[in-house]
């Protein structure tokens, strides 16, 4: 009996844990509150069920996804969803798309637990308007350019550095004209590229085919042309040019007009003039001048074009085959390159593909051509030694655990030079060997027993430390020591983001900034738990304020004028060594 | 930092030719004007340029050979000069950016065909006149069935076409997409005849190409079908997929309005999308080999009988390991379905790309005999569920030739192949192999269908009078294979084929030159005798000549401006019937015909 009564049990218990449930909810306007009707809804399962459940008619319920649609007045409903973890988004033209878990665009979606058997009601998922920036391109006399590539590029600013990321991307028609929408609100700059063969662009042309084999007659976008496809008469090739401008006419990102973009706007007028596209490529020449150690060595040249941060050009150069220093040949070269601002990098790889030299250099590609000397440096490994305040070194054994990241900055991304040093149990380092330039470091790998350690001062013998990071010059001055103390009794503070109504927010950021607003380093985010707490530790004793937004752009704190708009704003903190403060900071509300 | 002025214009492209080192023998040269039509206003730099057709006779004491090609930018009269030209034949262009369709010399319309120059020694031809024509665009709105703008929606411009074997196929001139609005812009459309599509971005797929581009229409793409789900009130996902949307409406192309464009027009094309989304439907069954087992890792593809887009959707699947099949997103029609598999099973069929022939031999490790089928279906408002298909082995036909020409023959310059018929777009390669030698040959792995056999290569003046396998009439009846081999292919070559020359003349009694020609059999030929067809062009005084032909009933049909391969239409011909001239050829036959040529108004 009593087994018979076990089995029914386990029957039962399986039968509960298959039961499909309904998913409803509203979708409402983030500035509006209103709600909005024909919504897509779509409830994604994110996989990693022990029983994934087929679908009829051998749907599979990974790709199908659970659809939906809201109605007039902004609600959904979604039956039959078997338990599981899922990603549920909301979109409707007009709006940045909005997933569970979000205040606003910025948020970090959640994922939604679907549990068996039961009826999850009550969802609210928040979707804001989306903008638009609309113009011409001209050329210099004032003639419509066709096939201009216009791309709205989002300023951001990821670990502090300034960055212009592509967004929307459309061409203009044969009145100059373009539309780049669905644009999230933010702080935008706009970029013209005349036609180039880039993979995207598919050139309308308006051909004939004449019957003569081998000959394609047709028109492009940027002047006339027969092209033979005869492969004896390939020396014809298209000509194109990648000249970039900003708007309103810069060539350097820097001149860029800011442009803050706001939630459904619709911003007209955005004209650009080009100069004439049909231009001689221009360009300049360059050497490299090596020591004797590279003089045999292959150097590997990237040209990287600043406005795109892209790569333009590749080239190696094999090694000088002699003695003597410095061996200008073969290591002459020139370059044809659309006006702009760029950067070479040279390295060097010894064999193993070790990096053994290298060279980074900026340079103007103008009117007159430009002239550029790569003298190759030879890496470095930056050393020095980390002490415990208080603590003679070789005291603290668990000194060996950490690790000092070290990081080129600005990154560039396709010349990063980045490396990561051991801690001897003396407490000293050494990386492996990078290039000049600055490096930002951060340590990780704290043990249980400096779980409050800090970094309290940085000083270089025979290195420049500049803020927060360590200067490396490409002549060296002499034997490097970089001297960083730890104290370790960092400041903690913990507590709740609340709205104005005093309710706790979960999933909100939470933001300390040090009253020395140019140490990035020091400034700490992080988003607020399920029941809306956040916490901070390893603080380096001073100044700072407390800020929470319901929703904000990451890193935007970065961008000097959005501080400066809120100083006042924030909650004025004092960090004491080894203190734990509890510390509630108001959220501010996205409208 | 400053921004950059005053960057120096290159004729980086075009530039006047310098004078050649060595000096041609009695240069002549050329003059004349590039304008637009309607306005006869200049085109300012425009590029001009004169491209060599025959080769130069040898000059003596010339070392540097004579540039295949000379160009110059007109003026701003328009005007152009082109000299030190070496005496020969050639044909002369002009282009200017994309707001003028391209010219060349001797074309009549604006997309019409132009004719060869030809200049003697000291010849100085001045008065060339070329004529551009402006480009025109088509814009407008598309709402999605409730009034609100389809947003990132893939537009189409396209022209119907006919591909040599006459298959009705759609060119793709432009494609662009609304944006927020719903509105776009679709422009540098040379003047002609237009259809719009709309196709949801959901609905778009990028097809992989069937075909390449050719003279006489573009390429055809082939995709699997583009599903979604759509949640009934119930709770039941259903699949659906998208269909493009013609202008005014409709989902029928050949219910589609064509937009007639003119020199620098524009017209407003406004619709709605709401009838794109369509329910589908599944084919379910299992497959067999010949043997009654299970057909594993078989591919099963469904052609339609009556491809309409411009990408063909081939729903397909594969065969598991029991043989079951289910191929989703079938929308309602008539279809072949394509069975391919192979005998040995736990071997995977490679994926062959469609059309690419196969080598005897070549296949997976452990690969088995070739199986195939073909079976017609129609899908209408149920699910296809339970079918049951054997895939047969594919079977060799031999072939021999016999020649009854005066001259002989030998069967190794023919070439015999199998095409289907009808040829569907999807439908997998036909044979592995194409053997010959000089009495006969043999078409390798030939697949389970319907098939004509094409006879290429043939001696001049000959052609085929017949082809018969057993005691099927091939030529008039097809060829039917599955399973066993059919009797080998008697296929008999005469000589003694009609010629004809013929005249284009307008209704003026002046010779027409660059008039299309098409030489069209008997109305109940048309549609399975694509080999009678012949085409060409009038030359300079109008004549053209075909040679090669069966004896038999024809019409000659000349045109002023046609698209090619428009003939192949049975309505579009119905219109033209009664205006083209009838020949009866008899064998041995030299007919001289007069043709009046059909002017460009008449064809709309």
């Amino acid at each position: 009996m009593r087994r018979i009564t076990l089995l029914l049990f386990f029957l039962t218990l399986r039968a509960a844990a298959q039961q499909p449930s309904t998913v409803q909810g509203i979708v409402v306007d983030a500035l509006t509150n209103n709600p909005i009707a024909r919504a897509s809804i779509e409830l994604r399962d994110l996989g990693g069920d022990a029983n994934p459940v087929t679908r009829p008619g051998g749907v599979d319920p990974i790709t199908a996804g659970y659809p939906g649609l809201t109605s007039e007045n902004g609600q959904f409903v979604l039956r039959n969803i078997p338990p599981g973890r899922y990603s549920l988004v909301a979109s409707h033209t007009g709006y940045v798309h909005g997933e569970y878990g979000q205040h606003g665009p910025n948020g970090k979606a959640l994922v939604l637990t679907v549990p068996s058997g039961q009826s999850i009601s009550g969802i609210r998922l928040v979707m804001m308007p989306n903008a638009a920036i609309a113009g011409h391109a001209y050329d210099s006399k004032g003639a419509p350019l066709a096939y201009v590539q216009m791309q709205a590029r989002r300023v951001t600013y990821p670990d502090g550095q300034f960055t212009m990321t592509m967004t929307s991307s459309t061409v203009t028609d044969d009145l100059g004209a373009y539309r780049l929408y669905g644009l999230p609100p933010g702080q935008y700059v706009l970029s013209a590229e005349t036609y180039t063969n880039s993979v995207g662009i598919t050139p309308v042309t308006v051909s004939q085919t004449p019957p003569v084999p081998g000959v394609v007659m047709s028109a492009s976008a940027h002047g006339p042309m027969l092209t033979d496809t005869d492969p004896a008469n390939q020396n014809r090739r298209k000509f194109d040019i990648g000249l970039i401008v900003f708007y309103p006419s810069a060539i350097d990102p820097v001149d860029a007009k800011l442009m803050d973009v706001r939630a459904g706007e619709d911003v007209k007028g955005i004209n650009v003039t080009l100069d004439s596209v049909r231009s001689v490529v221009v360009g300049g020449t360059g050497t490299i001048t090596r020591g004797p150690s590279n003089a045999d060595s292959t150097v590997d040249v990237l040209f990287i074009m600043n406005a795109t941060q892209s790569v333009r050009n590749r080239m190696a150069f094999p090694g000088g085959g002699g003695r003597g220093n410095p061996t200008p040949l073969p290591g002459a070269f020139s370059f044809a390159f659309p006006p702009g601002g760029y950067l070479a990098v040279a390295m060097v790889h010894a064999t193993g593909n070790e990096l053994s030299s290298g060279a980074y250099q900026y340079f103007n590609v103008g009117l007159t051509p430009a002239n550029i000397n790569l003298a190759l440096a030879p890496t470095q490994k930056i050393s020095g030694h980390v002490s415990i305040e208080g603590r003679s070194p070789g005291s603290e054994p668990d000194i060996s655990k950490l690790r000092i990241n070290f990081r080129r900055i600005p990154i560039i991304p396709s010349a990063n030079q980045q490396s990561t040093a051991a801690v001897k149990n003396d407490g000293s380092f050494s990386s492996g060997g990078v290039l000049d330039g600055d490096y930002a470091f951060s340590i990780t790998g704290f043990p249980d027993s400096l779980r409050n350690a800090y970094v309290k001062s940085v000083r270089g013998a025979n290195v420049e430390i500049v803020g927060d990071s360590v200067r490396l010059a490409a002549q060296p001055s002499g034997s490097m020591d970089v001297n960083i103390v730890l104290g370790v009794n960092g400041g903690q503070i913990s507590g709740a983001a609340v709205s104005n109504s005093s309710e706790s927010l979960s999933n909100v950021t939470v933001l300390l900034v040090p009253d020395v607003v140019d140490r990035r380093d020091l400034y700490r985010s992080t988003v607020t738990d399920a029941v809306g707490k956040y916490s901070f530790d390893q603080l380096p004793p001073g100044d700072y304020r407390l800020f929470s937004w319901e929703d904000v752009e990451p890193d935007v704190w970065f961008n000097p004028a959005f501080m400066s708009s809120l100083r006042d704003l924030g909650k004025t903190v004092r960090i004491v060594e080894g203190t734990r403060s509890e510390i509630n900071v108001t959220a501010i509300p996205m409208r | 930092m400053r921004i950059l002025l005053g960057i120096s214009l290159a004729a980086f492209l075009m530039q006047a030719q310098a004078p050649v080192p060595a000096p041609i023998q009695r240069p002549a040269s050329l003059s004349g004007r590039v304008i637009q039509s309607g306005t006869k206003n200049p085109v300012a730099d425009a590029a001009v340029e004169l491209v060599r057709i025959t080769p130069p006779p040898a000059q003596p004491g010339q070392r540097t050979p004579t540039p295949p090609r000379i160009s110059v930018r007109t003026g701003d009269d328009g005007g152009f000069v082109l000299r030190n030209i070496s005496p020969g034949d050639y044909r002369l262009y002009a282009t200017s950016d994309n707001s003028f369709v391209p010219v060349e010399y001797g074309q009549k319309t604006a997309t019409g065909l132009g004719i060869p120059l030809t200049l003697g020694p000291d010849q100085n031809l001045a008065g060339v006149t070329l004529t551009m024509t402006a480009t025109a665009s088509v814009s407008g709105r598309v709402t999605d069935g409730f009034g609100e703008p389809s947003v990132f929606t893939s537009m189409l411009a396209f022209r119907i076409v006919y591909n040599a074997a006459g298959a009705r196929k759609i060119e793709i001139v432009q494609s662009v997409l609304t944006d927020d609005h719903g509105e776009y812009r679709l422009y540098w459309l040379a003047p002609g005849k237009y259809y719009v599509s709309a196709m949801p971005i959901e609905g778009r797929s990028y097809g992989l190409p069937l075909s390449f581009a050719s003279r006489f229409g573009g390429a055809t793409y082939w995709a699997t079908p583009m599903l979604g789900y759509r949640a009934m009130e119930t709770g039941e996902l259903v699949e659906e997929t998208w269909r493009p949307i013609y202008f005014p409406g409709t989902t029928d192309i050949r219910a589609a309005k064509a937009i007639v464009l003119h020199d620098g027009e524009n017209v407003a094309a406004n619709f709605d999308i709401a009838a794109s989304p369509v329910r589908t439907l599944q084919v379910r069954g299992t497959v067999l080999d010949a043997n009654g087992r299970p057909l594993p890792n078989a591919r099963l593809t469904l052609a339609p009988s009556k491809p309409e887009g411009h990408s063909v959707v081939l729903p397909a699947a594969s065969s598991d390991d029991q043989g079951r099949f289910a191929i989703h997103g079938v929308v309602a029609g008539d279809y072949s379905l394509f069975v391919e598999g192979t005998a040995s099973s736990g071997g995977n069929v490679m994926a062959i790309p469609l059309g690419v022939v196969l080598p005897r031999g070549v296949g997976p490790p452990g690969s088995g005999d070739f199986l195939t089928a073909m079976i017609p279906l129609s899908v209408g408002i149920k699910d296809l569920i339970d079918l049951s298909l054997t895939a047969v082995p594919v079977v060799d036909i031999a072939w021999h030739a016999e020649f009854q020409t005066r001259a002989g023959g030998t069967a190794a310059t023919l070439l015999v192949s199998p095409v289907r018929d009808p040829d569907l777009a999807g439908a997998p390669s036909s044979y592995q192999e194409l053997r010959k030698t000089a009495q006969g040959g043999t078409l390798t792995g030939v697949s389970a269908g319907d098939f004509r056999i094409s006879v290429g290569q043939l001696p001049r003046n000959t052609y085929v009078k017949s082809v018969r396998s057993g005691l099927t009439d091939v030529l008039s009846d097809g060829l039917h294979v599955s399973g066993s081999a059919p009797p080998e292919l008697e296929i008999v070559i005469r000589d003694n084929a009609g010629t004809i020359d013929g005249k284009v003349f307008d209704d003026k009694r002046q010779t027409a030159s660059g008039a299309m020609v098409a030489m069209l059999p008997d109305l109940d030929l048309r549609q399975h005798r694509i080999d009678l067809f012949k085409t060409a062009t009038s030359n300079a005084d109008g004549k053209f000549h075909f040679d090669g032909i069966t004896p038999g009933n024809y019409r000659i049909f000349a045109w002023e401006d046609i698209q090619p391969g428009d003939w192949f239409d049975a309505e579009l011909m119905r219109t033209f019937e009664n205006r083209g001239v009838p020949v009866h050829i008899d064998e041995g036959d030299t007919k001289s015909i007069e043709a009046v040529i059909i002017p460009a108004e008449a064809k709309n």
